[in-house]
């Protein structure tokens, strides 16, 4: 039931990510609404919980996007890695650090998608709306950890 | 750090991922790719419609000031051009005297076909459009894309049957033929990460701030004339052989919503779809 609801807030969040966010922020400067979810998700349940949504989210903008749908799928792979590398971490460090993760995924999703683009890579020039979506897509993963708080996974908060 | 089971679904992921892009070019994929971007992408633009009054809200807040003195300068802009108007009225009407006599010779006119802009290209990279039309309204590769008052703003790049996707002026792969309106300066008009850019003007050209850039027939990818943006900067240095130049466009491509393909228009180069608009 669980991977059927997440697949669904997957499309979600992709027809959200191309549709409603561009009239909300300057053109290169929006933030990546599936990462912040994914690793708000992670960080509040299970990070096993998240795998619909970077398949959803690749698929869905890969078909929306000149870019081929596999290099939206590799892009979102050090989000899905860094929400996996703090799966067995105290709770109170998961929550602090997925917005860092999350800025960090974001600028690292831009720069594949660079490279995929076949333009080399434009980090210097571009530093400042890098820095940007990095921003904003770190302070929605904030936002959304504290939104979800009440969805948090139950056998932690016994000890809360 | 990562356990094993960890490191199996990341690998899996990856593989998924590889697979996907090795089957991308085949035929079927793209087929997929059609259909289930018929109904993304109105999905997306119904999302889009439905924030438009928040987005508004929130983009406008704070905006006064610069509105006011913005209202201030067109109506100051309204003035002069309604004296270069009366102008040109007359012109006008000599053109039109000669523009009867010359379609009297079965000279082709050109069509404009109206169409919607559904999304933005998600790709951080890309400066492209998603519009409503495609191959079975007449849309084709290499077809002028026009907004707000005929002005040029992309190049058609990919045709499906209910879709067309448009690479804008700004992307960085897009590059076009422009001509500078008054001194007849060529030029090749591209995008980059500070904009438009004219590129390949001899340093000492006569280029001056406000000059109105058009579209060049050289190289036949383009009809003549089209207005493209005025030159906002031009600077140079002892050691360049060319002016730097940065144009402003006439249209603001993140709020075009409706456009205008020229659909009479057939690139007469010999290039190949792929190639159209391209920085080679």
């Amino acid at each position: 039931m669980i991977i059927v609801v997440m697949t669904l807030i997957g499309f979600t969040i992709a027809l959200l990510q191309i549709g409603a966010v561009p009239t909300l922020f300057p053109t290169g400067t929006e933030p990546l609404l599936p990462i912040s979810l994914m690793l708000a998700w992670a960080a509040l349940r299970d990070v096993d919980e998240t795998w619909p949504i970077p398949i959803m989210v690749s698929l869905t903008l890969g078909v929306a996007s000149q870019e081929r749908v596999g290099w939206f799928m590799i892009a979102l792979l050090p989000a899905a890695a860094l929400a996996l590398a703090t799966r067995h971490r105290a709770y109170q460090f998961r929550l602090s650090i997925a917005p860092v993760s999350a800025g960090v995924a974001a600028i690292l999703y831009l720069e594949i998608l660079t490279i995929a683009s076949g333009h080399r890579s434009s980090f210097p020039e571009s530093f400042s709306s890098d820095l940007t979506v990095a921003l904003w897509t770190a302070v929605v993963a904030a936002i959304l950890v504290g939104l979800l708080y009440p969805l948090r996974s139950r056998e932690w908060s016994l000890f809360q | 750090m990562v356990d094993a089971r960890s490191t199996v679904r990341l690998g899996t992921f990856f593989v998924l991922a590889a697979l996907l892009l090795v089957l991308s070019p085949l035929p079927l994929a793209n087929t997929l790719e059609d259909q289930a971007g018929g109904f993304v992408a109105p999905a997306a633009a119904t999302f889009r419609d439905l924030m438009r009054p928040a987005s508004e809200l929130v983009l406008n807040a704070g905006q006064i000031q610069n509105l006011t003195q913005e209202n201030a300068d067109l109506r100051r802009r309204v003035a002069e051009l309604e004296t270069e108007t009366a102008s040109l009225r007359d012109q006008n009407m000599t053109a039109s005297q000669i523009a009867s006599l010359l379609s009297a010779t079965g000279t082709e006119s050109n069509r404009y076909l109206h169409a919607s802009v559904l999304l933005r290209d998600p790709a951080p990279m890309s400066r492209g459009l998603i519009l409503n039309r495609g191959s079975t309204d007449g849309v084709a590769s290499g077809q002028p894309v026009l907004g707000d008052g005929a002005t040029l703003v992309g190049i058609v790049s990919e045709v499906k049957s209910h879709r067309a996707s448009v690479r804008l002026l700004s992307d960085l792969d897009s590059a076009v033929t422009a001509v500078l309106q008054e001194s007849r300066v060529p030029g090749a008009l591209s995008g980059s990460t500070r904009g438009l850019e004219l590129e390949f003007v001899p340093v000492g050209a006569p280029v001056r701030t406000g000059d109105l850039v058009l579209t060049s027939a050289l190289g036949g990818r383009l009809p003549a004339g089209i207005p493209i943006g005025r030159v906002a900067n031009v600077e140079s240095s002892d050691q360049d052989l060319f002016e730097t130049i940065t144009v402003e466009p006439l249209n603001d491509f993140s709020r075009l919503e409706h456009v205008l393909i020229l659909t009479d228009f057939v690139p007469t180069n010999g290039m190949t779809d792929h190639a159209i608009g391209t920085n080679p």
